[in-house]
Parts: structure tokens; C-alpha cells; sequence
């Protein structure tokens, strides 16, 4: 008798834990989904303090799903909801979501896609606007369109957001101006309440995708000023963790710690807004994005590695939007930081040895295409073959690397932590380099370690991939190729490549333009100072029933099309 | 006892201060230009001097060093360069997520690990102790991560039992008010009880996960303890009286065992404080060893000099609760001798 | 005792228990079998380790041909998504964290004891200082300890090893001390001093290689919490990087695949991890140090 109290005590315990598992397993989860949707829809709050777990307190309520509220996971989380200062993908897409830019593109409609072109539209918040011969440009603002407070817009709000944007001063802004002529808070004027010019020093070709972009868009002044301190003026602090949206959607909630955001739409702007809110989720790991998407846990997932968008693609649940893309996706070798490379014959020898082909069709599962140069298939100007682009070539190679004189020597590869593909394409790369007598030291560095060690272009091999949102071949090697560029982070110099991209950048016509590309990508290819891997497409992956999928310039998902069919 | 407390607070006190100072001085070495990183890409290169005065940045570290220990006495932990809000806010959003699947992991392992450990103790040398040791050695050798895997494969993709690794609740589905921070009392407390439920289930795989492996030490303890209170004196005294071989097991020897007992928990407990990146990381669970991970990968130095802090408090604060537990479980013992030597 | 801050470290340690030694042996077989277990897997793991490299492939070669392929009379452990050999790589693995493994509790063992020895025999301030550093690192649990200084340092093995050895060395100081404050009071002791040794000869002939017993019993379990430790910031990227044949590198990278149900490339070499610990825990639970870590 007293030998078997133990056992009892222990099968009771096992038994509690065994049914709180079995209770906790069998519930339902059915009933308790999109609460936080009713909340978005219910709240009237258009701030949210982010410390707070939660804004809502109401008490408990029937939990109805409300079916038209979309929720998406985007391919990183969001840290700041300034709009000048955004930091990740993530706080583009939402701020792109409360901030209107004052122009849009006219979108096609393919395979169920809006895929944007290169033609611009008054946006909804704008009734007109007109550009001069000389480049000034006029915008007269919708008198109907409102901030999510129920102000108007104004004129002198568009030009506060015009003037803040040339002062803010850790934003990439002031790297944009030049392209479109603009260097000083003169260039804009205030006509009349809701008329007002930019003038830029002369007409460019790039002005109008410039405004497309969300940093464009209107900011209330007087919350601004109100909000604004001796140190922090512009009262970018504020904005960190609030908004006064003027786009498409207002802030509902914003649950930071568990990294949930909820999106309203905003009912004083003047366009159609196709749901009844959007959820963005923050999931950090793109496999668990994947699967969320196939349980219907998601209605939209963003920056989902090639190998999953290759898995989903079969899923009859599942809806994956691709297209080809300007991206350029390359290895810098940078001669200072490894003498080795410094040698010409060395980086073409590498440049053949590369297996291009394995690694589009084993790294990214064809959602890729040739880069080539710089200047990518799917770019204006792209003259692949005239220009001799590699193509993978082992005796060439061999022949390039025994010319060279150079021995087998060690050589470091950097590698982003949080990019799968391109570790996936260093160890392929690894094992091709092996067989020049390159020992190639892979090396896997946290993702602020890697930037650091890139600006200061301490890295001898690294990965890199580059989107333009001036999708605009000179503009591309502006970043990338021009000496001493900041993005320039293989610190190659071609002082002809210079003078190609300074005669390019403002060059109109189409043979001219063609003309100095080519050119570009023979001095390119000559020079060898990086290994063009791929050009990856865009790719999305939505629920079936998703429709209005949209791709502009800037390729991070749009909410205001999306709807539940 | 008096006294014994005030010289434990200030040895405490002590201990804070030099965890303060050396993880300024770690993180200070940490690869990573503070000022650079909080700029940002595109930053000029006189926007990150101003960034570097305004924080600070080009002082010398022992002027910074009075300077972040002045905000420290004043609970400031400084700005996340990640997210340019402060750190302690960032940090007590986050802890109620990490102590809630604590304190359910370390209760599935006493409820583990207590009994098991008796059972051992009173059968020891048979085959029914041989198995539970067996088990303290896996469960002592388990990989959290690997075990956590197996589980998520099994049970959340396989079976379909429970949730994928992803957050306390369904995506969509609103955290209930805050009373706790803990989802499985606040669902209760507001009255949503499928909040709660669901929170159970996003809580059930990482917390066995947890229980598992933290359930190797508490019973080895009990195991140990037992054996020796059992061979103590008094109990064998109790037996040659004749006292009944359950109560002498259960009522004598347990409470002459609980303090180690207590102690191996409540040292448990504090590894779950800071031990669980892992386990958050690996089931994507909001709370603060989550935080601290992203805090490394983006090299937010602020953050993590945050989280070390924290955590180095909240161990040092649960060492001086488990001793002053001492006291109260067993009048017996005199704090003040086990003080010094 | 000074013990104010209760630890992972009981101050009291159950040595082996006395015995003739040449019967000390096969008695511990016949009543340890769990002992034996241990010796069984570590004499597997040892010979893996050693000779076990020399006859699987190279973990590195890639084969974009073959990625992916479930295991196999070829592939026993399958391969992973570059075609490498799962097998291959967890053998070569398995040498990598023994040996990082060894090192760590090996190094942590001399450091912790000399210091032990040290605060332990002098006492005084000298202890007084030394214990309250001690307090200091015991008031990080030893993998943030590790995360936090590996961060600091460059990601390289030598310095995973530094920053796990470091996390561990307070353990191995507290153990040392405590047993030299009995030996201390042990009259062989006062012999020696008496016999004219200066008090460093005393502390370092005398007095700590009879207080090693514990130590060398706590390297055994150390050995495999620092395998499991390394592991594990591995697992989370941090010190040794892919694509280094190591375990928690492997499963680092397998549970990407675990999600398309490819479970080889994780729990091979998972369990590999598992049971290599358990060879190490078997041995120092059974020789007594089993509630003392």
C-alpha cells in the first residue's frame, strides 16, 4: 500500500499535464480569430503609443471575423513609422500606407496583377498637375482630401513635408535631390491654399517617379509644430511611433513588442479603398510566413526566399505573383582589402568560373534572370551579348588564372545572416573557386556587423543586392560604379564609367542612351571588379482569394487594391 | 536577520554595480560604430558626428561611463538605436510574454521533476531509479533547439495539434486587456476565455520544450536530497519508532529536502530569465530574449546592454528572495551564520 | 562557508566513495551500469572523433545535382540543400565539438581551480575581492555570459571557446573553494606547513591536487554543457558559422527545411549532439556530480 503512493502521485500530475495538453490541443481556434480587426474597425484612435501593449480596452465582445480585413506579413519587421527615416521594408510599406505621395503610376492589369508602368497619374489627394517647359511643376491638392484627423490638406503642409524632407537629416533623401535638379527649400512655393509649385533647376527625366515615392507625401504642420522640440524640430520623434496618415490608411493600433500593426482606412482620403483594413504581422522567419500563409493564418507574405515561392507555386491555395525585376544581385571584390584581387586577370578568371546557370536554377529556382553587368537583362540600355557578358567557362578560367601569375591564395566571403540565398550561393561558389586554387573563407556576419564592415570596405568578397527605385541604368551605376559613390562598396573606379554615367544621367534620347550603355558594359565586363550573379524578380504570395495585388516603382507591397474575393 | 538582509543588500547592491560596469565595458568592445549604426545608411558623415555628440559618442568611455550610470540610478537604459525608443520600455513590453512561459515551463518541471525525484529516492537502487536517472541524463543533455524542432515537426506541422511557432496568439487575434501581461490570466480576468485557450495552446510546445529540460535538475536535487534526508538520523529514528513508512517519506523527509529543493527552482527560474533566447527565438515568442536577439543581429548595442542589465538584476534580486525563502520554509536556520565563514 | 549567493555549485560534494583501488573498478561496473553506458558512448564518440573523418567524405563538396535526397544506403543521413553528405559532415562535426568541448572544461577546470586554490587557502580580502567577481559573472546565466562576450569578440572558434569557458570558470572557482576551505583544516596540511613550505607551495603541492576530485568530476559534466552551449549559439548564428561541419550549425540550417518536411538535415545531427552529451552526463552523474551541476 504505501509503496504505490508515489506512483499515484505521479500518474494524477501526468494526468493533469496530459489533459491540460489534450484541453489546450482540441479547442478550436476558430471562433477567436480577427479580433484586432474589430478593433481596427471600431476604434477611433489614430494614434498609438507603442510601450502599451495594447490601445483597445473595450470589454469582451462577440468575436466576429470581419471577413474583408487583409492580413499581411512583410519580409521585415517595422521599427519607425517616419516617414523620412524609415528603416526597413516593413515601415516603407506602412508609411507608404499613411502618407499619400502626390503622384501615381497608371497600372496594367496582368494575370491578376497591377503591375505599374512608367507612365504618372495625379494621385487621389491632387486635382491637377502640370509640369512647364522649364521644369516647374504645379500641383493643385483635391479640396475634399483629408488627414486621418478630419483637417484638410493644405498647400503649405505639402510644402512643410517638402522643406522637412531637404532638412531630414539621417534619411536618404538629400541623395535623391540631385537627380531631379533640386538643392535648396526655395524650389517650392506656396501659390494658394491648395496650389503649389516645385521648381526644379531644370527638367529631368527621373522628377516624376520621384514623387511616386511616399516620402513625397503630405505631413501635417501644425501637429508638427506642435509636437516639435529645441532639438528635434521637425518633430521626428513624434512621428516615430505616431501618425496623422494622409494616405490611404490610418494608424489603428500598433502592438510593437508582439509586432503586430493594425491599419484603418482612412476615411478623409478621397480614393476607393478596396478592405476593410489590413493587419501587418510581423513574422521574422520566412518559412514560418510560408506556412502561416498555407494554414490561411495570412492573406498576403512578402520576401519569401525563391525556394518557397517554388513550393508554394503548387499550392492550389495559393496565388504566387512574379515578375522580372531591375534588381541586381552581385559579389564585390574589393582590390584593398585583398591584394590578390587587385589583379585584373584574377576577377575575369573568377568572373568565368562562376556556375551563372546552376545558381539561378539551384539558388532561385528560376525566379531570377541574367544580370550580366550593372546594367541587368530587364534594364533600359541591357546589350548582354554585344557586350561579351560571362557565361560560366572553366578552361578559360584555369588559363586566365594561370596567366595571372597569381598563386593559390585564401579569400573571405561575407555573407549577410539573414539572406539565405546568398549563403546558399556562397557554398556553390566555394566549391567552383576551389578548382582556381582559391581557398574562398565563408564568412556569415550579423546583418549591422556586415553593413559596418561594407561602409568601410573592409570586406574583401561580399554579397550585395541593389534595387534602384530610379529603375534607370545610369542612375543604377550612379550607386553603384561611380568612384568614391558611398554605395560604391567594391571601390572600383573607371574614370571613363564616370564620364559615361554623367553624360548619361540626363541624356534623352534612346540611341545616345543605348550607345554610352553599351559602352558601360564592356568597361564593366573588362574590368571584372564584381561577379554579376542574378537580377532577381519581384515575387508575392498571396491566398487565392486575394485579388489586387500591386507592383510599383518601389516593388514593397500596396494595401489600399487589396481585397477578399 | 536584520542585519544578515542589510549586508546581503548591499553585497547585492555591489554585484549590481559590477555587472553595470562590466557589460558597459563588454559591450563598449562589441564590432559596431554606435554612432554610425543609429544614423543610419544613408547618413552624411556630419549627420553621424552630430549623432555621436548628442549621444555622447566621442566622450571618453569613463565620462560615458558616469553618464550611462547616471541614467541607470534613474532607470534609464538608454535609447535602441534599432527603434530610437527607450530600452526599459522596450524591455518591460516584452517581460510579461518571457515570464509567463517561464513560470509555466518551471511549474511543468517541478510537477516533472519533484515527484520523479521522490519516486527515485524511495526505490533507489531498482530499475524504477536506474529510469528516472536515465531521464535526468537526457534530460540534462537535451538541446533546447532540437528538442523544440522535433516538436514543432511533430506536433504543429505533422499532426496539426498545435500552433506553428509563431507569437502567443493567432495572427489577428487581440492581446486581452492588460491586468498580468500573462494571456492565459487576463483572457480569464476579462472574461475572454477562448483568449485563454488559445494561449494555452501557443503556450503548450515551448513550454514543454522547456519543462522537459528543466525538470533534469529539479529532480537530480529532490533524488539527491531525499537520499540524504532519509539517511539522516531523525528519520531513521523515526522509523525504529515505528512511524509509518509514507508519512516519514512524504511529511518528514520532503520537508527536510524542500530547501535544496527550493533553491534548485528557484535557480532554475533564474536561468529561464535570460536562458530562454533560444526557446524565444526558436518559437518566435515576443518576449525579451526575442528582443535580445534581434537587439545582436542588428548590432543595437543599447538594447542588448539593456537586456544583459536586466537580466543580471532579476538574478541577483531572485537569489535574495530565495534566501530569505530559507528563513521562512525552516525558522532553523540562522541566516545570519550561513553569511560568513 | 560563504556561500551567500546560492548556485548551480552545492558547497558539499559526494567524491566517490572510498574503496580498495584495485577492486574500485569492476565494483563501480557491477553497480553503476549507467556509468558503463556512458563509457560505451563516449568510447564511440571518442573513436568517431579520431579516426572517423579519415573515412566519410568531405563535408563541404557540394552536389547541386543530388540536393535534398532523403536517407539512403548511399546517403545514410541524407543530404542537405546543397547535395552535401549529412553524414560526412556530422562525423567531421563530431571532432570539431569534442575537441571544442574537452578544451572548454579543460581550460575552465585550471582556471577556476588555481583561482579557487587561491581565494580558498589565502582567505581574507583576497577571497573576499575574488568571490565578489565570482558573484559578479554567476549573476548571468552562462549562455548570455557567453552570447554577450562572443558578441564582443570577433566571431571566430578561438573566441567561442574563450566566451564559453569564461561562462564557465566560476563554477569550477566555487567548487575548489569550497573544497580547499576543508582541506585547509586537514592536519597533513598543517604537516606541510610545519615541515617549513611557504604557503604558495602548500596551496598549489599540497593542498590542490587533494582538492581536485570534484573539479575533475564537474569537467566531465562541464564538457558537455559547454558542447551544448557552443551548439546553441551556433544554432543562433552567432560564433562558429556555417558552413562549417558542426552540429548546431547543421541544425541551425536544417530547421529551415523543416518546415518542407525535409527533417534529415536537422535531426541527424541534433541527436548526434544529444547523445554525445549524454555519454559525457552518464559519466559525471555516476561519479557523483549529478545534483552538483
Amino acid at each position: 500500500m504505501t509503496r504505490k503512493r508515489p506512483s499515484r502521485l505521479l500518474l494524477l500530475s501526468a494526468l493533469i499535464m496530459a489533459l491540460g495538453l489534450i484541453a489546450a490541443a482540441c479547442s478550436s481556434t476558430d471562433d477567436t480569430t480577427t479580433t484586432a480587426a474589430q478593433a481596427a474597425a471600431s476604434s477611433t484612435t489614430t494614434t498609438a503609443a507603442t510601450t502599451e501593449p495594447t490601445e483597445t480596452t473595450e470589454a469582451p465582445e462577440p468575436e466576429q471575423p470581419i471577413s474583408n480585413t487583409i492580413v499581411v506579413s512583410l519580409s521585415t519587421d517595422i521599427n519607425i513609422l517616419e516617414q523620412h527615416l524609415f528603416r526597413s521594408t516593413g515601415s516603407y510599406a506602412v508609411t507608404r500606407a499613411l502618407y499619400q505621395p502626390l503622384l501615381d503610376q497608371v497600372y496594367t492589369e496582368k494575370d491578376g496583377a497591377l503591375l505599374g508602368t512608367s507612365e504618372v497619374t495625379p494621385s487621389e489627394i491632387l486635382d491637377s498637375y502640370d509640369v512647364a517647359a522649364d521644369g516647374t511643376a504645379t500641383f493643385t491638392l483635391n479640396a475634399n482630401a483629408k488627414f486621418a484627423n478630419g483637417d484638410p490638406i493644405k498647400a503649405s503642409d505639402a510644402v512643410y513635408m517638402l522643406q522637412r524632407s531637404i532638412d531630414a537629416p539621417a534619411s536618404y533623401i538629400p541623395l535623391l535631390l540631385p537627380f531631379i535638379a533640386i538643392d535648396s527649400a526655395d524650389s517650392f512655393t506656396v501659390v494658394d491654399d491648395l496650389t503649389f509649385t516645385i521648381t526644379p533647376n531644370q527638367p529631368t527625366a527621373l522628377f516624376n517617379r520621384f514623387m511616386t515615392f511616399q516620402v513625397f507625401g503630405p505631413i501635417e504642420q501644425s501637429l508638427a509644430d506642435a509636437n516639435a522640440t529645441d532639438e528635434d524640430p521637425y518633430a521626428f520623434d513624434y512621428f516615430t511611433t505616431n501618425a496623422n496618415a494622409s494616405g490611404p490608411y490610418g494608424l489603428g493600433s500598433w502592438d510593437q513588442a508582439r509586432g503586430e500593426l493594425v491599419l484603418e482606412p482612412n476615411t478623409g482620403w478621397p480614393g476607393q479603398v478596396a478592405n476593410a483594413g489590413v493587419i501587418v504581422r510581423n513574422v521574422p522567419d520566412a518559412a514560418q510566413r510560408a506556412l502561416l500563409l498555407q494554414n490561411g493564418d495570412l492573406d498576403v507574405a512578402a520576401g519569401l526566399p525563391p525556394r518557397l515561392i517554388n513550393e508554394l507555386k503548387d499550392d492550389p491555395n495559393i496565388n504566387v505573383y512574379s515578375a522580372p525585376s531591375t534588381r541586381v544581385n552581385y559579389i564585390g571584390m574589393n582590390a584593398t582589402a585583398e591584394p590578390n584581387l587587385a589583379n585584373k586577370m584574377v576577377r575575369q578568371a573568377i568572373s568565368y568560373a562562376i556556375p551563372y546557370q546552376a545558381l539561378i536554377d539551384n539558388v532561385m529556382f528560376g525566379f531570377a534572370s541574367t544580370a550580366g553587368t550593372l546594367i541587368t537583362s530587364n534594364m533600359d540600355t541591357y546589350q548582354g551579348e554585344a557586350a561579351g557578358i560571362y557565361t560560366t567557362d572553366m578552361a578559360k578560367a584555369t588559363e586566365l588564372m594561370d596567366a595571372s601569375g597569381v598563386g593559390p591564395f585564401e579569400v573571405e566571403l561575407a555573407v549577410q545572416n539573414s539572406r539565405s540565398q546568398d549563403q546558399q550561393a556562397a557554398v556553390f561558389i566555394q566549391d567552383a573557386l576551389r578548382e582556381l586554387g582559391i581557398t574562398v573563407n565563408i564568412n556569415v556576419l550579423p546583418d549591422g556587423e556586415f553593413a559596418e564592415k561594407q561602409n568601410n570596405r573592409e570586406l574583401a568578397m561580399f554579397f550585395h543586392e541593389w534595387f534602384s527605385w530610379g529603375d534607370d541604368p545610369f542612375y543604377q551605376m550612379t550607386f553603384l560604379a561611380k568612384c568614391g559613390a558611398f554605395t560604391n562598396f567594391a571601390g572600383a573606379c573607371n574614370e571613363r564609367l564616370d564620364e559615361i554615367i554623367a553624360e548619361g544621367t540626363f541624356e534623352t534620347d534612346p540611341a545616345a542612351r543605348d550607345a554610352l550603355g553599351l559602352e558601360a558594359q564592356q568597361l564593366m565586363v573588362e574590368d571584372a571588379d564584381r561577379i554579376y550573379l542574378w537580377s532577381a524578380d519581384w515575387n508575392l504570395a498571396t491566398r487565392s482569394n486575394i485579388t489586387g495585388v500591386t507592383k510599383d516603382f518601389t516593388e514593397v507591397p500596396r494595401f489600399e487594391n487589396l481585397a477578399k474575393g | 536577520m536584520r542585519r544578515y538582509l542589510a549586508k546581503r543588500l548591499g553585497i547585492s547592491l555591489l554585484t549590481i554595480f559590477g555587472i553595470v560596469i562590466v557589460v558597459f565595458f563588454l559591450v563598449r568592445v562589441v564590432p559596431g560604430d554606435a554612432a554610425s549604426l543609429r544614423a543610419g545608411p544613408y547618413a552624411t558623415e556630419e549627420r553621424i558626428e552630430a549623432i555621436a555628440d548628442q549621444y555622447g559618442l566621442n566622450d571618453p568611455i569613463p565620462v560615458q561611463f558616469v553618464d550611462y550610470m547616471s541614467g541607470f540610478v534613474r532607470g534609464d537604459l538608454g535609447v535602441s538605436i534599432r527603434t530610437n525608443q527607450p530600452v526599459l520600455g522596450e524591455l518591460l513590453a516584452r517581460l510579461p510574454a518571457s515570464l509567463e512561459l517561464a513560470l509555466y515551463s518551471v511549474l511543468l518541471a517541478t510537477l516533472i521533476g519533484v515527484p520523479l525525484g521522490i519516486l527515485a529516492a524511495a526505490r533507489r537502487g531498482t530499475w524504477v531509479d536506474n529510469l528516472t536517472r536515465v531521464y535526468a541524463v537526457i534530460g540534462s543533455s537535451m538541446a533546447l533547439f532540437w528538442l523544440g524542432l522535433l516538436l514543432i515537426f511533430f506536433f504543429a506541422f505533422q499532426l496539426g495539434w498545435f500552433p506553428g511557432p509563431v507569437d502567443r496568439l493567432a495572427v489577428g487575434t487581440e492581446a486581452p486587456p492588460t491586468y498580468t501581461g500573462f494571456y492565459t490570466i487576463d483572457g480569464v480576468l476579462s472574461g475572454r476565455f477562448s483568449t485563454t485557450m488559445e494561449a494555452f495552446r501557443y503556450l503548450a510546445l515551448p513550454v514543454f520544450t522547456l519543462g522537459f529540460v528543466l525538470a533534469a535538475p529539479i529532480l537530480k536535487m529532490v533524488r539527491a536530497a531525499m537520499i540524504e534526508a532519509l539517511d539522516s538520523d531523525f528519520v531513521r529514528t523515526a522509523k525504529a519508532v515505528g512511524i509509518s513508512r509514507t508519512r516519514m517519506l512524504y511529511v518528514d523527509g520532503f520537508r527536510n529536502a524542500l530547501i535544496p529543493v527550493i533553491t534548485t527552482i528557484g535557480i532554475v527560474f533564474g536561468f529561464m530569465l535570460g536562458g530562454n533566447i533560444i526557446v524565444e527565438f526558436l518559437f518566435s515568442w515576443p518576449g525579451v530574449g526575442r528582443y535580445a536577439f534581434d537587439a545582436i543581429t542588428t548590432r543595437d548595442l543599447e538594447a542588448l546592454q539593456g537586456f544583459v542589465i536586466m537580466v543580471g538584476i532579476l538574478y541577483v534580486i531572485l537569489n535574495i528572495v530565495i534566501d530569505v525563502a530559507y528563513g521562512l520554509i525552516d525558522p532553523r536556520i540562522r541566516l545570519g551564520r550561513t553569511a560568513s565563514t | 562557508m560563504s556561500e551567500t549567493v546560492p548556485h548551480l555549485v552545492a558547497t558539499e560534494f559526494d567524491g566517490p566513495e572510498e574503496q580498495s583501488r584495485s577492486r574500485r573498478l569492476l565494483g563501480l561496473m557491477r553497480r553503476k551500469p549507467l556509468l558503463v553506458v556512458g563509457i560505451v558512448l563516449l568510447a564511440f564518440f571518442a573513436i568517431l572523433a579520431v579516426v572517423g573523418p579519415f573515412f566519410v567524405g568531405d563535408p563541404l563538396t557540394t552536389d547541386p545535382a543530388n540536393t535534398f535526397q532523403a536517407p539512403s544506403a548511399e546517403h545514410w543521413f541524407g543530404t542537405d540543400r546543397f547535395g552535401r553528405d549529412v553524414f560526412s559532415r556530422s562525423v567531421h562535426a563530431a571532432r570539431l565539438d569534442l575537441t571544442i568541448g574537452i578544451t572548454i572544461a579543460m581550460a575552465a577546470m585550471v582556471i577556476g581551480s588555481i583561482i579557487g586554490v587561491i581565494a580558498g587557502y589565502f582567505g581574507g580580502a583576497t577571497d573576499e575581492v575574488m568571490m565578489r567577481l565570482t558573484d559578479v559573472l554567476l549573476a548571468f546565466p552562462g549562455f548570455v555570459l557567453a552570447l554577450i562576450i562572443v558578441a564582443a569578440l570577433a566571431e571566430t572558434i578561438v573566441n567561442v571557446i574563450i566566451a564559453v569557458t569564461v561562462a564557465f570558470v566560476p563554477y569550477f572557482i566555487r567548487l575548489t573553494r569550497a573544497q580547499v576551505l576543508k582541506e585547509r583544516e586537514l592536519e597533513y596540511v598543517e604537516g606541510a606547513r610545519l615541515a617549513g613550505n611557504n604557503s604558495w607551495r602548500v596551496a598549489f603541492r599540497h593542498i590542490l591536487p587533494n582538492s581536485l576530485a570534484p573539479s575533475v568530476v564537474g569537467a566531465t559534466l562541464v564538457t558537455g554543457y559547454a558542447v551544448l552551449t557552443v551548439a546553441g549559439l551556433a544554432f543562433l548564428s552567432v560564433g562558429i558559422q556555417p558552413p562549417t561541419a558542426e552540429w548546431g550549425v547543421m541544425v541551425g540550417e536544417g530547421a529551415k527545411d523543416i518546415i518542407t518536411g525535409e527533417w534529415w538535415t536537422s535531426l541527424f545531427p541534433g541527436a548526434m549532439i544529444v547523445v554525445a552529451v549524454m555519454a559525457f552526463h552518464f559519466i559525471g552523474d555516476e561519479l557523483g556530480g549529478g545534483a552538483t551541476f
